[in-house]
């Protein structure tokens, strides 16, 4: 791995059009800002991370269970759902 | 065009209904073209992947859950969103079969130019749900 030590203001250049501004620095955290003329998604690590783990589960649906899953939606008059409780990603 | 999917069988389609994922969806990233199915009346659809026969997500509207998402504009901008009638936002679902449960990935949400037909995934960290997510009745 690269290693390069910048101060606040500095930055990094990332192929032609990629820049990482280390914009503030307090105690264990670093600030980035990220420019990108080609507004290419950027994603902190660990929820990339979840977030793939979750599509890989959602993909192994087959046809069938999805009829299955119909009979488990939230009822009309409950359409409430607890984003906490309910969702795992 | 002609595609190949293990669930729904050989299936032609015209290639204009075609959705780009230009950076694919993570875990699948070299996948980069989908189509989007409609299940009998709904409520779910199947994204399914052009060229990969095996793979297909299981999708909804966010209302189905009761919930609302308000994208920030920067959100939009890797897929070109310029008016917001062209946004479209589907959350991906998975099915716990142990325990017959339907779970919605609510912090994943697949974000689409709907004129354009491009698609990404936004992932959420818990501060941007907390902003951006409302229930239906709270509007």
């Amino acid at each position: 791995m690269l290693v390069l030590t910048r101060k606040i203001g500095e930055s990094i250049h990332i192929g032609e059009d990629i820049e990482v501004v280390v914009t503030a620095i307090e105690q264990n955290k670093v600030k980035l800002g990220i420019r990108s003329p080609r507004q290419i998604p950027v994603y902190r690590q660990e929820l990339y991370q979840k977030i793939r783990q979750g599509n890989r589960e959602a993909a192994g649906i087959e046809a069938d269970e999805l009829e299955q899953m119909l009979e488990f939606l939230p009822g009309e008059s409950g359409a409430i759902f607890d984003p906490q409780t309910d969702s795992d990603v | 065009m002609l595609i190949e999917t293990t669930r729904f069988g050989t299936l032609d389609l015209d290639e204009r209904v075609f959705i780009t994922f230009p950076w694919g969806i993570p875990g699948f990233e070299h996948v980069k073209r989908y189509v989007l199915l409609e299940h009998r009346q709904g409520p779910f659809q199947w994204l399914q992947a052009v060229d990969e026969p095996g793979l297909a997500f299981v999708v909804c509207q966010p209302e189905v859950f009761g919930l609302r998402y308000q994208v920030p504009r920067e959100k939009v901008r890797p897929i070109q969103v310029e008016a917001s009638e062209d946004l479209v936002v589907l959350v991906m679902v998975s099915f716990k079969r142990d325990q017959k449960r339907v779970s919605p990935h609510l912090r994943g949400p697949m974000l689409f130019n709907s004129s354009l037909r491009l698609g990404y995934q936004w992932s959420m960290d818990e501060g941007e749900f907390k902003k951006n997510v409302r229930s239906v009745e709270q509007q």
